[in-house]
């Protein structure tokens, strides 16, 4: 798939209209769910700052891996918007991502069928920054260890290594939930729902819409 | 009960791996994906696809994390793809040849954005003011100017005013026309006058400071004696404008920071 890509961005450099949407569609929905990890709810305001800082740079990169270096630039973007918001970079992970979980899957059983990119995030968003990010970027956005490394700033081991332990943590996170709800019984409880949009969103009070 | 606590790094990056897999195999499906043709109404991820080992709990939860587009996700898409086509259109603005040099302080932007407003005369002033390698400038790229003498009349020297101020130096440009004849020391001196007074009065003396005014200073003799020296020089012909009148747009806006505590300022 690299080497299509890379076939894609040199058309998109040369102007081709149609392979920047190539390269948008490909890469956005794995970026705003990173974003959204890192910035909260303005993850959608942070991704149109990255595609307009992309498409004015796009002409000047000089090759290697696309999707590393757009998401080099929108993880600057989250950056300066944590910076100007005066936030610490923490990932806004609410409680209620659990119980997001429990009201996507009643039983135990259903836990391991289906479970909601929306919860998924919010639960992975609840790692400590460093192995969320390294989980997001490699199985979501699908870069390797290296790439990530690059984005991050940080070694391809030390990536892995927080990936690993970031994935630890959610088993242990999905076993504990798993033997919550088994305990707890369902029948005919609803699960509490905190509020009533997306876990990742709740904690974020948007007076404006952006 | 649970296996993945025992896991090593290589499993780990084959989890992670197959994860992306499923979202990587969407997306080969064709060049233009819509999202009308990935599975975009159903959020929800099956570990009874292919690719995906309904055994790990973790597997199941990197799957939905790494689930096809949903609805909502490319609504950026025609924003981003104008911004795309507004970049073509005006490459001088995407400054391509220097991605690094994005961060110069605000106000250097700002003062830049005041010597194009402002700075009629044209592109040798700017060549040489804005600090950067004076090599010959060409006009601005494909910007169709059908009459560039038209706002350049008063108190410009003839053949100063051929080109107009060219943001990107060195953009290649087919159009042929003079490079900026070697900037005379007293046009130069004129042009620093007009850029700073176009400055806002509580910023002419902090911008005094900066290395770019700092011929004017030396020509006045004295950064009190510049409004008098310039006033000298470059006699103010209109009075109805004064010089802290209308900044532009893209002189003003970075001159105001972004307010914390208005995130969405739409």
């Amino acid at each position: 798939m690299t080497a299509d890509l890379s076939k894609v961005v040199s058309d998109a450099q040369a102007g081709d209209e149609e392979a920047f949407r190539f390269l948008y569609r490909s890469l956005q929905p794995g970026l705003l769910r990173y974003l959204t990890a890192l910035v909260g709810a303005d993850a959608e305001d942070v991704a149109s700052e990255a595609w307009l800082q992309i498409s004015r740079d796009l002409p000047g990169f000089s090759g290697g891996e696309f999707r590393a270096w757009a998401v080099t630039i929108a993880r600057n973007r989250a950056m300066d918007h944590l910076r100007r918001m005066r936030r610490r970079p923490s990932l806004p992970v609410p409680v209620q991502a659990l119980a997001e979980l429990a009201s996507d899957a009643d039983t135990a059983e259903r836990a391991s069928e289906t479970i909601g990119t929306e919860t998924a995030l919010a639960l992975i968003a609840t790692l400590p920054p460093r192995e969320a990010e390294a989980v997001l970027l490699r199985a979501v956005i699908g870069l390797d260890a290296g790439s990530a490394g690059r984005v991050l700033g940080r070694r391809a081991g030390a990536v892995r290594t927080a990936a690993h332990r970031g994935l630890r943590r959610l088993a242990v996170l999905l076993e504990r939930q798993t033997l919550t709800e088994a305990s707890v019984g369902v029948e005919g409880v609803p699960p509490p729902r905190a509020g009533g949009g997306p876990a990742l969103r709740a904690s974020h009070v948007e007076p404006a819409d952006g | 009960m649970n296996p993945f606590r025992r896991a090593d790094h290589a499993d780990t990056e084959r989890l992670l791996d197959s994860a992306h897999a499923r979202a990587d195999a969407t997306l080969d499906q064709g060049h233009p994906v819509t999202p009308t043709e990935t599975d975009a109404t159903s959020p929800e991820v099956h570990l009874s696809a292919p690719n995906v080992p309904p055994v790990e709990p973790v597997a199941a939860l990197l799957a939905a994390a790494a689930a096809p587009v949903r609805p909502g996700e490319l609504a950026g898409e025609e924003a981003a793809v104008a911004a795309f086509r507004a970049a073509r259109a005006n490459p001088a603005a995407a400054v391509p040849q220097r991605p690094h040099r994005r961060r110069v302080t605000t106000g250097a932007v700002a003062w830049i954005g005041a010597v194009a407003a402002t700075a009629t005369a044209g592109a040798a002033f700017a060549a040489v003011t804005r600090d950067r390698a004076p090599d010959p400038v060409a006009p601005a790229p494909s910007r169709p100017s059908p009459s560039p003498h038209h706002s350049t009349s008063r108190s410009a020297e003839p053949g100063r005013s051929v080109a107009p101020v060219a943001p990107s130096p060195g953009a290649p440009s087919p159009v042929t026309t003079t490079p900026p004849a070697s900037p005379a020391p007293v046009g130069q001196v004129h042009g620093l006058c007009r850029a700073w007074r176009a400055k806002k009065p509580e910023q002419r003396e902090k911008a005094l400071r900066t290395p770019a005014f700092q011929k004017l200073v030396t020509a006045a003799g004295g950064p009190a004696e510049v409004e008098a020296y310039c006033q000298r020089l470059v006699p103010e012909t209109k009075p109805s404008e004064p010089a802290k009148g209308k900044p532009s747009p893209s002189a003003k806006a970075p001159q105001s920071p972004p307010r914390p505590g208005h995130p969405a300022g739409g």
